[in-house]
């Protein structure tokens, strides 16, 4: 008798349950406030006031460092960016370089030096003047060793930085800082004619003197550090929960002559992108990260409130240049046939829900220089070239072993590999998995080890250059040029470049460089980066910029 | 009792010894990357290697580093995180509050829940109370905690939002709000409402647990004789359940609650992550992916030094359930 | 002494009050099948398993794509007439890998509890016949492993020495062999001064014979209720490693790992997850009640 009871009653609660997930199939597409017109790029005159609570920066975590010498990632930079103003900045929607705190730059004639020459009326947060030796000071600062920072790199150009590396020197003789003519003399180590845009960057932010009284630098992001930027911090960074700017009452006013609208932002630390995300649909915060599976049905229903711009990053493979198999001129027809066969559309489609753009090159259109047509293979899919240049190279019979396909484990590669393995079972050619540690994957990707591997570059500055010297420039094997690469040609080609200071001359010749590499097929380019971010109705003025930092000083809040 | 207490927390000292020092020869046996983990995809220059090395010991042998950590454990000091140079007391001391509050609260939601369906359910044995109790909490344990929080958080949280649903009805999605508390545990204002789901979430799978041991041992404690002679000396049906058959059945639930403290936690770390509630969950979880050590240890150590005080605290209350039980002079071999 | 107190109190919270076990003959099988028949649900249970194993056994046979075939163009796509439970992100079909991965589920759940059930015997006999400082060391190094956050541990060893099924099933079996050591050493102390074990000993048996042939039936019962819960925890643990991706890795068509994507995508694809999750929910579902079922049908009081 009992025992029928339990049946009936499982039975029963079994198809509650079930109703329950039928339930939330169905419930998945209702609709929160969909469909605007709205391009969130013009919307009438901006309104002061507001608190904006920010859902999309750290939808991935909390980053390891915010303060200039030490952030290494685009999100733990994004507050920065807010708190301290540069020499330079990029202009967020075209690129374009911009004076910032300096308000002009003149160079000598082999891009060796340049002089800064300052605004008058820039002030910290505290109302002081922002002078020359802050940037000296800041700069010095990032490149002591016990500082122990990861992003001293960006001071390589600069005189003296090498002294300093090997403990001669403690601070970079090539920086000289006149206060009372507000001008700042660098002194370059080799021609480098793109400095100013580097500049641009973070890391190369004036740090108050307040600096000076602390023992240990690296505790200075714990506290609430003073900055000369739109926004300036409420209070300390509260960890893993949130980090408070508020509205910077002296701030010179920036390029656009104004104060920020929002009177505070909020960016909120989530663990979880699913979790972010949700909490943005429930109406939590302004702004969502759109987790990597729900882009396109996302962007259909928040149309028009999606920023997804291209971002300067691309996602590759490349190949081991130094391998016998894949590598050197000998090879080139079969990389070109493996070039060819991946079908780059699908992966975009399915892996990234359509997400990111179908990358013809490696670098992405937005950035100056920026030349359509670089790639002799035209970055497509063709299967039948594919197979008739296999053939012509001697065909997949040639292939002893199975291809290695390397990739660091655990970071979502594992889908477009599995594809790329089955674009290749397409030409006969026989292709395994080959997942590495995260940890060691890149060292050992560095050393050499690898056959056909994954990687990705984010340009830390809007510069051809950085897409360029340090990925494919022999100097730069054993560092990130993963695959090997090391053509004299190419070569020449950068090292010109970088003494050239006509821009557009050096962007011509960059663009002859990208073909020459291109060429050697010695990286097939499968996507460009672009913005996952989606906001709401009230938020005004969304501007993204190349690096996928967000103008929240442009932004309002529609009341 | 006194030298019962004394001697119990003296092992204590081994164990999280013992499990210290376990992790500790897991982390420096099997080779590992910090500092490559630390810049992520981009290249690590040698100075910048050495810097960093140098700054956190590393470039010492392993022993070494095991003896400075231990030396330094020992004045309770656990040392500074190899990502941000901070120190592991003040990142736990920013964490363990969260934690134990969410831990707190999913303990007492499962004593109650737990203990009083388990009980009705062994008192009415077979009816239909008892087989709903009996199914659903099955069906509890059965189901991911991921699975549980993804599902809450969406009928609660976003899908009552868009469907324009009464303010009372709508839960947060995540994270802790206002992180405003009295006596310690004790929610004001409106940090109940972010309580709610975390800790509903944490506990249900424990609850079912509970609940059903609660049921097992009831019924074989009711079919016991002292049961029998309770009932035919006239005490009505609640005394004899609640005064002689609650106390017997509570022993080996005690036990399980205190043995089940470590799923728990486990299940903590994903229901943290699940609902961005900053406890020692997401920090762990973090450290362990980046190889930060200090962070890794030190966490253990406190997490394995609360199941140890926790099972003894167990342990202790068996005297009061059964008085038979003494411990110390007074135990018997 | 005090700690007999403890491990009582350990062998009566399994349910299993193994002390009154030794004082009555061993159920006879025939008697303890015909009491687990009675339990419908721990019977719905077993043929729930049953199927799960038999579609493991003859995966290829009952499904109609490799379960590594990949197909872009349909990605995510509901169910189908071609594909009955839809596909992934892939495009793989569903329905083959759910059938596939029904291996990977009970082989993690098996030889995970084999393995813990394996060393928790043996450190439950160790600790429990042996006094003196054997017991001590084994006692302590339980307490040890047992005080470790499991999960903790399993993420922590997994993230050091790789991903893989092998690792997942080490891990999952080297973390829980202590509450069977536990339960089986309460169930050996309670035994061990026992009548029949004297006269054993008295008659001049070994103590491996002795362990294994008069005492290991007497006290069985918890440890098999135990393990039959394990397997279903234990494939439950597999899917929680997965979601904090330390779990199996691709392309293995694990359910736990199916559960884990298909979280992302609940509310858009809801199929990517409802298919495994019901395989992964019905068959722990069915040793959760087997486990009652078994615990019922070994107790005798309980009728």
């Amino acid at each position: 008798m009992g025992q029928l009871r339990c049946r009936r009653a499982g039975q029963v609660l079994a198809l509650v349950f079930v109703a329950i997930l039928a339930l939330a199939a169905c419930g998945g597409g209702g609709g929160g406030g969909g469909g605007q017109t709205d391009t969130g790029g013009e919307a009438g005159t901006p309104v002061s006031g507001g608190d904006l609570i920010d859902l999309q920066n750290f939808a991935q975590g909390e980053p390891d460092h915010i303060e200039p010498g030490l952030s290494s990632t685009i999100q733990g930079s994004q507050p920065g960016e807010l708190v301290w103003d540069g020499l330079t900045e990029n202009d967020y929607k075209t690129g374009e370089l911009k004076p910032m705190v300096a308000e002009s730059w003149t160079n000598n004639p082999d891009a060796t030096q340049f002089v800064f020459k300052l605004r008058k009326n820039v002030t910290w947060s505290d109302g002081t003047p922002v002078l020359p030796s802050d940037f000296v000071r800041g700069w010095n600062r990032v490149v002591q060793k016990q500082f122990a920072s990861e992003v001293a790199y960006h001071f390589d150009p600069i005189k003296g930085k090498a002294e300093v590396d090997a403990g001669k020197a403690k601070t970079m003789s090539g920086l000289k800082a006149d206060d009372a003519n507000l001008t700042l003399t660098v002194d370059l180590a080799y021609p480098y004619s793109t400095f100013p845009t580097t500049t641009s960057h973070l890391v190369f932010s004036p740090i108050h003197k307040e600096v000076e009284k602390l023992k240990d630098q690296t505790k200075y992001e714990q506290g609430v550090m003073i900055g000369n930027g739109p926004y300036k911090l409420a209070e300390p960074w509260k960890h893993e929960r949130y980090i408070k700017l508020v509205r910077n009452d002296n701030y010179w006013g920036g390029l656009n002559n104004h104060k920020p609208y929002l009177n505070s932002v909020e960016f909120r630390i989530s663990k979880d992108v699913d979790s972010a995300f949700a909490d943005f649909e429930a109406g939590t915060g302004q702004t969502g990260y759109i987790p990597p599976g729900r882009f396109a049905e996302v962007k259909a229903k928040y149309a028009g409130r999606v920023s997804d711009k291209s971002i300067l990053g691309v996602y590759w493979w490349g190949f081991n240049m130094k391998d016998p198999m894949v590598g050197g001129a000998a090879n080139l027809k079969l990389r070109q046939a493996i070039a060819y066969a991946i079908d780059k559309q699908a992966i975009v489609n399915s892996v990234y829900n359509g997400s990111r753009q179908v990358a013809t090159a490696l670098t992405p259109p937005g950035l100056p220089g920026y030349k359509e047509g670089l790639n002799p293979l035209g970055g497509g899919r063709d299967l039948n070239k594919a197979k008739q240049l296999l053939d012509e190279w001697g065909g997949a019979a040639k292939i002893t072993k199975p291809i290695k396909l390397n990739f660091g484990a655990g970071a979502g590669h594992e889908p477009v590999a599995t594809i790329i393995q089955a674009n290749l079972k397409e030409l006969g050619i026989n292709a395994e998995l080959a997942p590495g540690d995260t940890e060691t994957y890149f060292t050992q990707m560095r050393q050499g080890k690898g056959q056909f591997l994954r990687s990705g570059w984010i340009w830390d500055y809007v510069s051809y250059d950085n897409g360029m010297y340090p990925l494919f420039h022999s100097n730069s094997i054993g560092g990130d040029n993963l695959v090997q690469y090391s053509n004299p040609k190419f070569d020449k080609l950068v090292d010109e470049a970088r003494a050239e200071i006509d821009q557009a001359k050096a962007n011509e010749l960059y663009n002859q460089a990208e073909q020459t590499m291109l060429t050697d097929v010695a990286v097939v380019p499968l996507n460009w980066y672009t913005g996952q971010v989606a906001y709401s109705e009230q938020l005004k003025n969304v501007i993204q910029s190349p690096l996928d930092f967000f103008a929240y000083d442009e932004m309002w809040l529609q009341q | 009792m006194g030298g019962y207490i004394l001697r119990r927390l003296l092992h204590v000292i081994p164990v999280v010894w013992g499990a210290v020092t376990i992790l500790f020869l897991l982390f420096f046996i099997v080779p590992g990357d910090p500092v490559q983990l630390m810049a992520g995809d981009r290249a690590v220059t040698p100075e910048v290697r050495a810097n960093i090395e140098a700054r956190f010991g590393l470039d010492k042998p392993w022993y070494v580093q095991y003896g400075d950590y231990l030396k330094r454990l020992a004045t309770g000091d656990l040392g500074v995180s190899f990502r941000n140079n901070r120190s592991v007391n003040t990142i736990l001391g920013e964490a363990a509050p969260a934690s134990l509050r969410l831990a707190i609260w999913a303990i007492i939601i499962e004593v109650i829940v737990g203990i009083s369906t388990g009980l009705v359910s062994a008192v009415k044995r077979y009816s239909f109370t008892d087989v709903l109790t009996t199914v659903s909490t099955a069906m509890l344990a059965a189901i991911p905690v991921f699975v549980l929080g993804a599902a809450l958080q969406y009928f609660l949280g976003v899908y009552t939002f868009q469907h324009g649903f009464p303010d009372w009805a709508r839960f947060p999605v995540q994270g802790i709000g206002p992180d405003t508390w009295t006596f310690f545990f004790i929610p004001t204002g409106s940090q109940w409402r972010y309580l709610v789901l975390p800790a509903f979430t944490l506990a249900a799978v424990s609850t079912a647990v509970v609940a059903r041991m609660m049921r097992t041992t009831m019924l074989e404690v009711v079919r016991a004789d002292y049961m029998r002679t309770a009932a035919s000396k006239g005490l009505n049906r609640r005394q004899v359940v609640l005064k002689h058959g609650l106390k017997n059945a509570m022993i080996p639930v005690v036990t399980l609650i205190g043995l089940d403290l470590a799923t728990l936690i486990g299940n903590a770390l994903i229901t943290e992550t699940v609902y961005n509630w900053p406890g020692l969950g997401t920090r762990l979880l973090g450290a362990i992916v980046s190889r930060d050590a200090p962070i890794v240890l030190g966490i253990t150590a406190i997490l394995v030094l609360t199941y140890v005080l926790m099972n003894l605290l167990v342990d202790l209350s068996y005297s009061f359930f059964d008085p038979r039980i003494r411990y110390g002079k007074e135990a018997t071999a | 002494m005090s700690t007999t107190a403890t491990d009582q109190q350990t062998a009566a919270g399994a349910g299993a009050g193994a002390a009154i076990h030794a004082e009555l003959p061993p159920s006879a099988r025939g008697d303890v099948w015909r009491r687990f028949r009675r339990n419908r649900g721990a019977l719905v249970g077993l043929c729930i398993i049953g199927v799960a194993v038999l579609a493991a056994i003859f995966a290829p046979l009952i499904t109609f794509y490799d379960p590594a075939q990949i197909n872009p163009a349909i990605s995510r796509q509901g169910p189908s007439l071609q594909h009955w439970f839809g596909v992934d992100l892939l495009g793989r079909d569903l329905y083959t890998r759910v059938v596939y991965g029904a291996r990977v589920s009970l082989r993690v759940g098996f030889f995970a509890t084999a393995i813990a059930v394996g060393i928790g015997l043996a450190v439950g006999a160790v600790s429990g016949y042996y006094q003196g400082w054997i017991e001590t060391v084994t006692m302590r190094t339980t307490d040890i492993f047992l005080a470790f956050p499991y999960l903790l541990f399993a993420i922590t060893i997994i993230v050091i020495v790789g991903r893989g099924e092998l690792t997942v099933v080490l891990v999952l079996g080297l973390l829980g062999w202590m509450t069977i050591a536990r339960l089986f050493r309460s169930s050996i102390l309670s035994v061990k001064q026992t009548e029949y074990v004297e006269a054993a000993r008295a008659v001049g048996c070994s103590d491996l014979r002795i362990i294994g042939r008069h005492i290991l039936p007497n006290v069985i019962q918890p440890v098999i209720v135990y393990a039959t819960l394990f397997i279903g925890g234990a494939i439950l643990a597999e899917a929680a490693l997965s979601f904090l991706n330390v779990g199996i890795a691709e392309p293995t068509p694990s359910w736990g790992l199916m559960v884990a994507q298909g979280r992302s995508f609940l509310f858009t694809s809801p199929h990517m997850l409802f298919a495994p999750g019901l395989a992964l929910f019905l068959v722990v579902l069915s040793f959760v009640f087997m486990g009652d079922g078994l615990r019922d049908a070994l107790d005798p009081r309980l009728r």
